[in-house]
C-alpha cells in the first residue's frame, strides 16, 4: 500500500533549516494497522502528511496505493486524496455549524455522491460508530468522544482504502480513547481498510499490527 | 516586553488590524476633510457676515409712488441702498439683465457692505465708476477698466468698471441655492458711486425693494399689522419699528438662514457613529484573537492590568496610524471641497488654505475612542485563565432552525455557506448591520443627490422653449420674432393671501393651450383650460412653503386690481419661489413686460440675440448650466460622503469575510484533506459572503428610504420639493453595492485558500 524510499523533508523558515526526515524508508502492506511512534518533534505528523498527500517530499520516492506522490502536483495529490484517503484528526476539525449527519454528508456530496445516497451512507456510518439518535446534534452539543466518532464516520463514509489518523485519541480521556480504538479496529477489520496512525497512546500501539518508529529522521520497524 | 510581544502578535494578522486602522482613517477623513473644508467656507462667510452685516430685512415694495419715497427713507437709518433691475450691455454689444444697486450718498453702509476683492474704491467725484460682481465679470468676459452701458431710466449711460466686489448676501450657503449663490448669468450686482447717484438720480429712481409703504388709499396701520403677522410667521423677532407718514421700516432679526450647514454636520455625526461601530466590531475580533496569549501571560503570573495596558497601548497605536492616514486624506478632501465650492460660486475664500487645525482636533477625537476599547479588553480579560487557555467554546448552540430543510436542495457548498449564517445569526447580524449602515449612507447620499439633480433637470427639460426673449423697453420689436415659433408671456406682480397669510408672487400667463410649455411641467393637478379664468397653478415650492393643497382658494390681487379668489387646480415645477400661473385674461390691462418664449434653432437665436432691439435672450442652455452649476456643488459634496460610505462598507465586509475565513482554516483544510476540491471551500465562502451582503442590502433599504424622506423634509422646509422616484436606483445601490463588494473579495478569498498550507492549518486548534 505504502512504499517510501529515501524520503527527505526539511522545513525552512527564513535562514533556519529544520531537517525532519532524512532518507526514511518504509513499507506498509495493504490491510495492516500501522502505528507510527517516536519522540515529540521527530517527524511523525510530517511523515503522515506525506503519506496522505498533503505535502510532497523534498526528495525520495513515495508510492501510495499505486500513485507516485513524489512527482504529483497539487491537483494530482488532491485527486489522490479524494480517491484513496480518509483522515481523522486529533482536534476533530468538524464544521461547527453542521450537525453530525451533515458533517458526514457534506464530504460525500462534495465528492459528487448523490444526496439520497449521501444521506443513507451518513446515517449508516453514524449508526456504526454508535451515534444513532444523535445525528441531528451540532458538534457543540456532543462530547469530545462523540465528536471524534463523527470524525471517524466522516473519514470512513467515503470508504477509503487508506485511513490516516494523527493522534486520534490525543484529546480524549482514557476511557473514550479506548472506545475509539476498539471502534477503529472493528471497522477496519470489517472494511479491510489500511490504517496508518500516529500516536503516543500505548492502547493504540497495542492494537497495531505494525509499529514504525521514527528516530533521527529515519524509520525503523520496531517489534509490535 | 509584553508590549513588544502583543505588537508582534497583532502585526502578524493584517486582516484583523487593518480594518481597525482603515475605519479610523475613514472617520477621520470625513470629519477632518468635510469638517475642515466646510468650516473653511463657513468661516469665510461668517467673517463677511460680521464685517458687512446682512440686511435684517428686505421688503419688496409694490407700486410705491416714486416721488417722495427716497426723502422719507432718508429718515430711516437702516436703509442705505436700493436696487433696480435693468439692462447692462458690455462693449461687445451683448446685453444682460442685472441688478443695479445704488447707495445713499454720504451714508456709511451699515449693512450689506460690499467687499472690494480687486481694483479701486469708488472715489469722490468719480461719476462713471462702478463695481461689479467678480463672477458676473468672468461670465461676461469683462474686467477692470472695461466700460459698460447701463440701460436704466435716469441713471443710465456709460460706466467704467473700477473694481470687483462681492456681497455677503450672495455667499451664504443655503438649501435654497438659487436664492443665495451668485448664479452665473442670471444676476449681477453693480455698485455705482455715490456721485453718480447723487448727480444723475436726483432721488427719482423707481424703488424695487427697500422698506414698506402703504398703497394709496390703504391704511398704514393695516399694512403694518399685516407685515407684523408676516414677520411673526416667518420667525422674525421684531425690534425697532420706525414710522413716517406713509412709510414705516422694521428692524428685526432672524438667526442665520438655516442652511445645509445644519444637515451636513448631522451626516458627519451619523457617519462617525457607524465608523465607530465598525471599529468596535473589528476591535472585538482583534482582541478575541489575543485571548490564548493572554491566558499564557497570566499563567506565567503577569497581572491583568499590565496586559490590559499593553493592549490599550497597541490599540492607541493602531488608532494613531489610522488617524494619520485619515488626516492626510482629509486634507485632500477638504481642499477639493473648497475648490468645488469656489468653482461653483466664484467666491474667493478669505482665510487662505486649510490649516492643520482640524487635523489635530481629529487626532484628539480619535484618541477619545481608545477608552471604548476597554470594553472588549475587559470582557476578554475578566474570564478565568483556564477559560482563556481553552479554545473558544463553539458559538453554535441550541435547537436547529427548520430552515435547514429549505436549504437541502441547494448544492452542498452553497448550503454550507448559508448554514454558517443561519446557524450563527448573532455574529452575522452584527456584521450585516454595520455594513447596512455604511451602505445605507452611501446609497441614500447617492439616491438623494440624484433625485435633486433629476428634479432640476426635469424642471429644465419640461420646458419646450429654447429661449426667453425680452425686448428692449420702448422698442417695438415683435416683428423680430417673425420666422420663429413663439408665444407671448405676460407677467404681473401679484399679492396673495391664504388663510390669513400674505405673500407676493410673480404672476405669469401663457397662451392656452400652450404649445411651448409641456404638460410634463405639471407636478400635480391639471393645466389651465380655455375657460379656467378662476383657476391658478402654483409652484411646488410655494406649496411646501405655505402648505397649500389642490382646491385651496387664494385671494389674488394682480397689479393694483382688487383681490379676486382663484382656486388652485395644479402645482408646477418652478425654480424660484413665488411664481403663479394665471389665465391670460386675468392679466388683461395689468400685465407688464414684453416677454416671449421662443423655439428656434441655434443660428436663429444668435441672430435674434444680436439685434439692437433685443434686451435679453436667456437660453435654455444657460438656465441648464446655471442650475447644474448650483446643484453640482451639492451633488459633489454629498457623493464624496457616499463614496466614503462605500469604502467603509468595503472595509467592513472584506475584513469580516477574511476574518471568518481565517477562523475556519482548520475545518476547511480538513475537508481538503478528505479530497474535496479547493473550489468547494471557495464556493461556500462566496455563498456566505453574498448572503451576508444580501442581508446587509435588505437591511439598508428601509434605512435609505427613511433617510431620503428625512432629506426631502429638510429640503421642503427650505422651500424645495424634491420628488423621490428612484426606487430602481435605491434597490440597485442597496443590493448591488454590498453584493459587488462581496464579489470583489472573491479573488482575496481564492488567494487565501490557495496560500494556506494544509498541514499547517490542520495543526491549529480552533
Ligand atoms: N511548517 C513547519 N515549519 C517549520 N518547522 C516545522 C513545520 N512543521 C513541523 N516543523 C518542525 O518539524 C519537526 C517535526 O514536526 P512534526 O509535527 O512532524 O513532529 P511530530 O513527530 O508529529 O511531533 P508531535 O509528537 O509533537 O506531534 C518539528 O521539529 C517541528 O518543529
Ligand atoms: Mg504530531
Amino acid at each position: 500500500m505504502v512504499h517510501g524510499r529515501g524520503l527527505v523533508r526539511t522545513y525552512r523558515s527564513g535562514p533556519v533549516e529544520t531537517p525532519v526526515l532524512q532518507g526514511a524508508d518504509l513499507d506498509i502492506e495493504a490491510g495492516s494497522f500501522a502505528v507510527i511512534v517516536g519522540p515529540s518533534g521527530s517527524g511523525k505528523t510530517t511523515l503522515l502528511n506525506l503519506i496522505g498527500g498533503l505535502e510532497p517530499p523534498d526528495a525520495g520516492t513515495l508510492q501510495v496505493a499505486g500513485v507516485d506522490l513524489g512527482r504529483a502536483d497539487d491537483a494530482a495529490r488532491q485527486a489522490f486524496r479524494r480517491a484513496h484517503v480518509g483522515w481523522v484528526f486529533q482536534f476533530f476539525h468538524l464544521l461547527p455549524v453542521l450537525t453530525a449527519a451533515e458533517n458526514v454528508r457534506v464530504v460525500l456530496e462534495g465528492l459528487g455522491v448523490s444526496k439520497r445516497e449521501a444521506r443513507d451512507s451518513a446515517s449508516e456510518m453514524l449508526a456504526r460508530v454508535g451515534l444513532s439518535g444523535k445525528e441531528d446534534r451540532l458538534p457543540g452539543q456532543l462530547s469530545g468522544g462523540e465528536q471524534q466518532r463523527v470524525g471517524l464516520a466522516r473519514a470512513l463514509a467515503k470508504r477509503p482504502p487508506l485511513l490516516l489518523a494523527d493522534e486520534p485519541t490525543g484529546s480524549l480521556d482514557r476511557r473514550l480513547g479506548e472506545d475509539i480504538v476498539e471502534l477503529l479496529t472493528a471497522l477496519v477489520a470489517e472494511t479491510r481498510t489500511t490504517v496508518v496512525t500516529v500516536t503516543h497512546d500505548p492502547k493504540v500501539v497495542r492494537a497495531g499490527t505494525e509499529v514504525l518508529e521514527i528516530r533521527d529522521g529515519r524509520v525503523s520497524r520496531s517489534s509490535g | 516586553m509584553i508590549l513588544a510581544a502583543v505588537a508582534r502578535h497583532v502585526l502578524r494578522a493584517p486582516a484583523r488590524w487593518l480594518p481597525v486602522v482603515l475605519l479610523v482613517a475613514v472617520a477621520v477623513a470625513v470629519y477632518g476633510g468635510t469638517g475642515g473644508g466646510l468650516r473653511q467656507i463657513e468661516r469665510s462667510t461668517d467673517q463677511l457676515y460680521d464685517e458687512l452685516v446682512l440686511p435684517d430685512l428686505v421688503f419688496h415694495v409694490q407700486g410705491a409712488t416714486r416721488q417722495r419715497v427716497p426723502k422719507a427713507l432718508g429718515d430711516v437709518r437702516a436703509a442705505w441702498f436700493f436696487e433696480s433691475q435693468g439692462l447692462v450691455e458690455a462693449s461687445d454689444g451683448r446685453a444682460t439683465m442685472a441688478t443695479v444697486r445704488s447707495t445713499f450718498p454720504g451714508r456709511d453702509p451699515a449693512v450689506d457692505r460690499p467687499r472690494l476683492m480687486a481694483g479701486d474704491p469708488l472715489a469722490a467725484g468719480d461719476v462713471d465708476g462702478v463695481w461689479v460682481d467678480p463672477r458676473w465679470a468672468e461670465e461676461h468676459g469683462v474686467s477692470i477698466g472695461d466700460s459698460l452701458h447701463l440701460e436704466l431710466p435716469l441713471i443710465g449711460g456709460d460706466v467704467v468698471i473700477r473694481g470687483l466686489a462681492v456681497y455677503p448676501d450672495h455667499l451664504l450657503t443655503s438649501a435654497d441655492e438659487s436664492a443665495t449663490m451668485p448664479v452665473p448669468g442670471t444676476r449681477a450686482v453693480i455698485t455705482l458711486s455715490e456721485e453718480r447717484l447723487f448727480r444723475r438720480l436726483m432721488w427719482r429712481t423707481p424703488v424695487n425693494r427697500l422698506a414698506v409703504k402703504a398703497r394709496e388709499g390703504q391704511d398704514l396701520d393695516a399694512v403694518q399689522s399685516n407685515v407684523s403677522a408676516l414677520l411673526d410667521e416667518a420667525g422674525f423677532e421684531v425690534g425697532r419699528v420706525e414710522r413716517g407718514d406713509e412709510l414705516f421700516s422694521v428692524v428685526c432679526h432672524r438667526g442665520r438662514i438655516t442652511t445645509m450647514r445644519d444637515t451636513l454636520p448631522a451626516m458627519v455625526l451619523v457617519f462617525q457613529g457607524l465608523a465607530a461601530l465598525g471599529w468596535f466590531l473589528a476591535l472585538g475580533r482583534l482582541i478575541e484573537q489575543w485571548r490564548t496569549s493572554a491566558g499564557t501571560l497570566r499563567a506565567f503570573g503577569i497581572g491583568t492590568p499590565r496586559i490590559a495596558v499593553a493592549w490599550l497601548v497597541v490599540v492607541a497605536g493602531l488608532n494613531g496610524l489610522g488617524a494619520l492616514l485619515g488626516a492626510a486624506t482629509a486634507r485632500v478632501l477638504g481642499s477639493s471641497i473648497v475648490a468645488s465650492y469656489q468653482q461653483a460660486t466664484g467666491f474667493p475664500l478669505l482665510l487662505g488654505s486649510i490649516g492643520w487645525g482640524p487635523t489635530f482636533e481629529v487626532l484628539a477625537f480619535t484618541a477619545a475612542w481608545v477608552p471604548f476599547a476597554l470594553v472588549p479588553v475587559l470582557r476578554t480579560l475578566s474570564q478565568p485563565t483556564t477559560a482563556l487557555l481553552n479554545p473558544r467554546a463553539s458559538s453554535v448552540h441550541g435547537t436547529l432552525p427548520a430552515s435547514s430543510r429549505l436549504l437541502d436542495p441547494l448544492p452542498p457548498a452553497v448550503r454550507l455557506g448559508l448554514l454558517r449564517i443561519v446557524r450563527a445569526p448573532g455574529l452575522a447580524l452584527t456584521t450585516a448591520v454595520s455594513i447596512a449602515g455604511t451602505v445605507g449612507i452611501a446609497a441614500s447620499m447617492w439616491v438623494f443627490s440624484t433625485a435633486h439633480r433629476d428634479n432640476v433637470e426635469a424642471m429644465l427639460t419640461a420646458r419646450q422653449w429654447d429661449a426667453v426673449w425680452v425686448a428692449r423697453p420702448g422698442s417695438d420689436a415683435s416683428d423680430l420674432l417673425d420666422g420663429h415659433r413663439w408665444e407671448p408671456v405676460a407677467t404681473a406682480n401679484a399679492r396673495l393671501a391664504f388663510e390669513g397669510r400674505r405673500f407676493e408672487a410673480q404672476a405669469v400667463a401663457y397662451p392656452i393651450p400652450s404649445t411651448l410649455q409641456s404638460d410634463a411641467w405639471m407636478v400635480e393637478g391639471r393645466p389651465l383650460g380655455p375657460n379656467d379664468t378662476g383657476d391658478v397653478l402654483v409652484g411646488t415650492r410655494d406649496r411646501t412653503a405655505y402648505d397649500l393643497a389642490l382646491g385651496d382658494e387664494l385671494s389674488v390681487s394682480l397689479g393694483s386690481a382688487e383681490p379676486v379668489p382663484l382656486r388652485i387646480v395644479g402645482f408646477v415645477n418652478a425654480f424660484s419661489r413665488d411664481q403663479i400661473v394665471v389665465h391670460p385674461r386675468a392679466l388683461d390691462g395689468v400685465a407688464t413686460g414684453e416677454l416671449a418664449l421662443v423655439e428656434s434653432d441655434e443660428a436663429g437665436l444668435d441672430a435674434l440675440a444680436r439685434s439692437p432691439r433685443t434686451g435679453v435672450l436667456l437660453r435654455r442652455d444657460d438656465l441648464a448650466r446655471t442650475a447644474r452649476a448650483v446643484t453640482g456643488n451639492f451633488v459633489i459634496t454629498v457623493r464624496i460622503y457616499g463614496g466614503l460610505g462605500a469604502i467603509a462598507a468595503w472595509v467592513l465586509l472584506t475584513s469580516a469575510l477574511l476574518t471568518r475565513l481565517r477562523d475556519r482554516e482548520a475545518q476547511t483544510a480538513a475537508l481538503s484533506a478528505l479530497g474535496l476540491p479547493a473550489g468547494f471551500a471557495f464556493r461556500a465562502a462566496l455563498a456566505e459572503g453574498l448572503c451576508l451582503a444580501l442581508i446587509a442590502g435588505l437591511l439598508a433599504i428601509p434605512l435609505v428610504y427613511a433617510s431620503c424622506t428625512a432629506f426631502q423634509a429638510r429640503f421642503a422646509e427650505a422651500g424645495m420639493y424634491v420628488p423621490l422616484h428612484h426606487d430602481a436606483l435605491l434597490l440597485t445601490l442597496c443590493l448591488g453595492l454590498p453584493l459587488g463588494v462581496a464579489l470583489t473579495v472573491a479573488p482575496a478569498i481564492l488567494r487565501h485558500l490557495r496560500r494556506t498550507p494544509l498541514a499547517a492549518a490542520l495543526s491549529h486548534r480552533e
